[in-house]
């Protein structure tokens, strides 16, 4: 593991969670931090220096989860080291970045993985279970909503101590968020040939703050949403198809369906029952999401250990991921689009 | 004497470079790049400088001169991830640098959160066992406040410096008269947990006083708690900071033993249910719920180590502290301790 920030305690916990893992050693520049780290988890080792920590256990996975700006060099030293690698998003700052790794990663013949994980979640499944049962008919529109009060007090956006890597790149704090829109657009719309945006900055002047993107697929549209200073919270994905409209939210363990009317059915009836039915899912999911929390279930970051779990029993069986190379840059892609739309670039 | 206090412009930074400047001494003060000092009363006697102790990259050239390091600085809210980093990596940042310069002597704000409560027995005092791996039960102040004070060893140790942990208890004062210690609010019903068991406060000022002995004295590698001498029951201060404060709440006393006994039952439950994974609302944890423990505290070392005596006695504390205009509404609010 390297970092040892929040963001790798959950990939800590997950990995907790896949058989074939055992986590070796932790790596964070600050000692202090590493220790703890390792403190915590009861991870035999720890580094501060990466190429140290290569060199003395010899990985077979390298789960970089450091800032941005860190990710490539890292991802580039593990997979010389001979190691897969599984990257928090975003991958690389740009394509060319990811074209360069990716050839790395062939010449070793390592798999070179980016994190994901709400791909992963129950409710993603179970919206892709639909899609592909052909319940939904044909898909016309995707709407991807990421609207979170990311601006609030003690916020690493607002702190003008050590202002966040993100705030000085391409895209603001959205660059953070992107990567994760653009995989639940792509997942149900398919490759995209073209994307239009339009940014704003916040209220206090944070860069990437909104953003509103049109992105036009083959065969329909994807709309992305992100505001970082909304609350209450809302992740959803809303899927339009010719035959059912499905919603899900990331933050709620809830998919909600709207049925069309058979020929013949009337409407009113047909109206009163998918109103009936949400309510219906919406109160069973607040239930669950209880129920779940309470029996330590890991909320949001659950499909991060589905993703581990998955990757590593295919690694370990000498399968290929289930985040392919193509689906992998695809992404990047679609990524690298939207941020060519930043007004400052 | 010439000392550097970070966390200077924070409630026990501002009044422990009072302290100092009220003894003649020579304060470089550290504050955050966005942090307000005016209205703080600092003469020409406070050298102010601007750092952010997680990203400034020169920290070595803050000691120059500087016979002691009183450091205080450390983020008592916000994210897990913040607090650790703010307080053990800023305090392994800040010593690292410090390794290079002249200056040989730590004084280090502890904290009671890193004690083992659950432990304790009777009295808790420098001998109570620490934390030790299940602190990461007890949420991030208590992690950040122990690594710290690891780190802060394993520096001092390095580097033979001498270092004076100070464990305050709840530290309260004007504008800091809510002690979580007290309890929790419940609609319009203030709850305090047990009737005759006392909190460990120390007035901010009795407390920067012992800040100041500790930069002064020559006393080696100690380690010292700093609670004021008399203490006043949960019950006896909720009610005075009620009235005081102007505060309509009804005050409703819950025996320890009955919430322990919730708290055992609901641990239960949820171990029925779902095994060792079950999680419990944080006042239902054993290890937070210990912190509520009726306990006596003891100040016998700091007085012998520092020759400190509270300044202030408990009823004068509460006239100072609630000598201003009640505004409880500013003065609400959850902090570490
Ligand atoms: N209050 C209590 O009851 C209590 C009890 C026991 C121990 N303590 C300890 O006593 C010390 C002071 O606590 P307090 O109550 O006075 O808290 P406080 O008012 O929040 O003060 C903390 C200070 O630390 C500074 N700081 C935080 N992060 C920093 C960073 N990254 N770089 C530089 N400075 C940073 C803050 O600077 P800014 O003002 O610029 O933000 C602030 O002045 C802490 O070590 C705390 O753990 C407090």
């Amino acid at each position: 593991m390297v970092g040892a920030g929040a963001m790798a305690r959950e990939h800590a916990r997950g990995l907790a969670e896949v058989p074939q893992a055992t986590l070796a050693a932790v790596c964070d520049r600050s000692r202090v931090r590493a220790e703890a780290f390792a403190d915590e988890f009861a991870v035999p080792a720890w580094h501060t220096d990466v190429a140290e920590m290569l060199d003395a256990v010899r990985p077979d996975v390298v789960h970089v989860v450091t800032p941005a700006p860190t990710h490539r060099a890292i991802a580039a030293m593990a997979l010389e080291a001979g190691a897969h690698v599984l990257v928090e998003k975003p991958i690389c700052p740009d394509l060319d970045q990811l074209r360069a790794l990716r050839a790395l990663a062939d010449r070793t013949g390592k798999a070179l993985l980016e994190d994901h994980n709400y791909l992963f979640n129950a409710q993603t499944r179970r919206l892709v279970a639909l899609r592909d049962s052909g319940a939904l008919g044909e898909v016309r529109r995707v709407e991807v909503v990421f609207a979170v009060d990311l601006l609030g007090a003690g916020s690493p956006f607002v702190d003008r101590g050590a202002p966040h890597p993100a705030l000085a790149l391409p895209g603001g704090i959205a660059s953070e968020f992107v990567t994760h829109m653009a995989y639940l657009a792509l997942a149900f719309l398919g490759p995209h040939d073209a994307v239009q945006a339009a940014w704003d900055r916040a209220p206090g002047g944070q860069p990437g703050a909104v953003l509103s993107a049109l992105v036009q697929g083959r065969h329909g549209h994807a709309v992305l949403g992100f505001d970082a200073a909304c609350a209450p919270p809302q992740f959803t994905v809303r899927v339009l198809g010719t035959r059912m409209r499905a919603e899900l939210d990331l933050l709620e363990p809830y998919v909600a369906t709207a049925v069309a009317a058979e020929p013949g059915a009337r409407y009113p009836l047909v109206a009163m029952r998918n109103a009936l039915g949400q309510s219906t899912q919406h109160a069973a999911a607040a239930v669950r999401g209880l129920w779940g929390r309470l029996g330590g279930r890991r909320g949001p970051y659950h499909g991060l250990t589905e993703l581990m779990r998955e990757s590593y029993a295919a690694l370990d069986a000498g399968r290929d991921p289930p985040l392919t190379a193509r689906w992998i840059d695809d992404v990047n892609r679609l990524v690298a689009d939207l941020l060519a739309t930043w007004p400052s670039s | 004497m010439r000392a550097l206090v970070t966390g200077a412009s924070g409630f026990l930074g501002r009044h422990v470079v009072a302290a100092l400047r009220a003894r003649g001494h020579a304060v470089r003060a550290m504050v955050r790049p966005g942090t307000s000092v005016e209205g703080l009363g600092w003469d020409e006697g406070v050298e102010v400088l601007r750092v952010d102790l997680r990203v400034e990259p020169a920290l070595a050239a803050c000691f120059d001169d500087v016979d002691v390091l009183v450091h205080l600085a450390a983020q008592v809210l916000g994210s897990d991830d913040a607090q650790f980093v703010s307080t053990a990596v800023a305090t392994e940042r800040l010593l690292e640098a410090m390794a290079s310069t002249g200056t040989r002597k730590v004084v280090l704000a502890g904290s009671f959160a890193v004690y083992d409560w659950v432990r304790a027995d009777g009295v808790l005092d420098e001998d109570t066992p620490l934390e030790s791996s299940a602190v990461y039960e007890r949420g991030g102040y208590a992690v950040a406040k122990l690594w710290q004070e690891r780190v802060a060893e394993r520096l001092a140790r390095a580097n033979d410096w001498a270092l004076v942990v100070l464990r305050p208890g709840f530290i309260w004062g004007e504008g800091h008269t809510f002690i979580p210690g007290m309890g929790w609010r419940l609609g319009p019903v203030q709850v305090v947990l047990g009737l005759d068991r006392v909190l460990p406060l120390t007035h901010v000022e009795n407390c920067a006083d012992a800040f100041v002995l500790a930069a002064e004295r020559d006393v080696g590698n100690a380690v010292l708690n700093v609670v004021d001498t008399q203490l006043p029951t949960a019950w006896d201060f909720t009610g005075e900071w009620l009235r005081r404060g102007g505060i309509r709440r009804a005050r409703v006393t819950l025996p320890f033993a009955v919430m322990h006994a919730l708290a055992r039952v609901a641990e239960w439950v949820s171990r029925r249910l779902f095994g060792p994974r079950g999680k419990l609302p944080t006042m239902l944890m054993p290890r937070r719920l210990a912190m509520f423990k009726p306990l006596w505290f003891s100040n016998t070392r700091l007085r012998r180590a520092l020759g400190w005596e509270p300044r202030l006695g408990l009823e004068a504390a509460l006239d100072r502290s609630f000598a201003g205009a009640a505004r409880p509404s500013t003065d609400d609010g959850r902090r570490g301790g």
